[in-house]
């Protein structure tokens, strides 16, 4: 794979309070500014073809026998789809109106590549497909619930299934 | 906001002990809200992984993402996976 290192310049701090500043504007009354003030770095001491690996995204996808997320209250929608690792793909629909989904709704694995990970997993590129994936809704005007109970039930969940990895993707 | 609910969601799962990796489509975004590891795709919102139906480039950025989580050199920086979208992907 080819990759290089971006060129970030030094605004990211004026961009980032220039977002938070419209979010509050267009959310009033729902948004609250939130980032991680100290973030993680695991470092794996498994090779890549023993690891466990679930996928996860905020690009609303669920099963179709699921309900889809709430994209009618100004509040968002913190709550969790647990997408099994044998669906069928065919069976994933995505409920976000915040981003065009025309590509996800052809082909779930553009937004949601479960179908590639099963591929890995059958090549022994990776050991195993976790037995559950994490879907959720990245409109989340107030992460305060989601940061202190949804994520740490859902980290405990893919810990319990073994999980060593995961592979995330934004709506 | 999508992306900020990733990286929230991300490090929560890193904290946890389980190894995470991002892709990104908004790095300014991604950086600020703090990740263990990301990498930068120009592609277009609702495609993170490619065009719908062309397999390799997902598997090319999956297995990318993958990769990243053994080569990225530090928490929160932000490198870009070359790739580029084909407007006209033709499946098979």
């Amino acid at each position: 794979m080819q990759v290089e290192p971006m060129g970030i310049d030094d605004d990211v701090e004026e961009k980032w309070a220039a977002w938070n500043a419209r979010c509050s504007i267009s959310h009033a009354g729902h948004f609250a500014p939130a980032r991680n003030a100290c973030v993680a770095f695991h470092r794996l001491s498994k090779l890549m073809s023993e690891l466990r690996v679930a996928l996860g995204t905020s690009g609303g996808v669920y099963v179709k026998t699921q309900p889809p997320f709430d994209m009618l209250s100004h509040a968002g929608d913190d709550s969790v789809r647990w997408i099994p690792g044998d669906v069928d793909s065919r069976d994933l629909r995505f409920s976000h109106d915040h981003y065009d989904h025309t590509g996800a709704d052809q082909d779930p694995n553009c937004m949601f590549p479960l179908d590639r990970l099963r591929e890995l997993a059958s090549a022994k590129v990776i050991g195993s497909v976790a037995a559950e994936h994490v879907g959720f809704m990245g409109f989340v005007p107030n992460p305060t619930r989601f940061v202190n109970e949804i994520i740490p039930e859902v980290a405990a969940r893919l810990k319990r299934d073994g999980v060593d990895a995961v592979v995330l993707s934004p709506g | 906001m999508c992306h900020r609910t990733v990286g929230l969601m991300q490090n929560g799962i890193e904290s946890a002990g389980i190894a995470t990796v991002s892709v990104s489509m908004a790095p300014y975004l991604t950086l600020a809200t703090g990740v263990p590891r990301a990498l930068y795709v120009r592609l277009p919102f609702g495609n993170p992984f490619g065009e719908p139906g062309n397999v390799e480039r997902q598997r090319t950025v999956l297995e990318g993402t993958l990769r990243w989580i053994y080569e990225a050199p530090e928490r929160n920086c932000l490198y870009r996976l070359v790739v580029s979208w084909r407007r006209t992907h033709k499946p098979g």
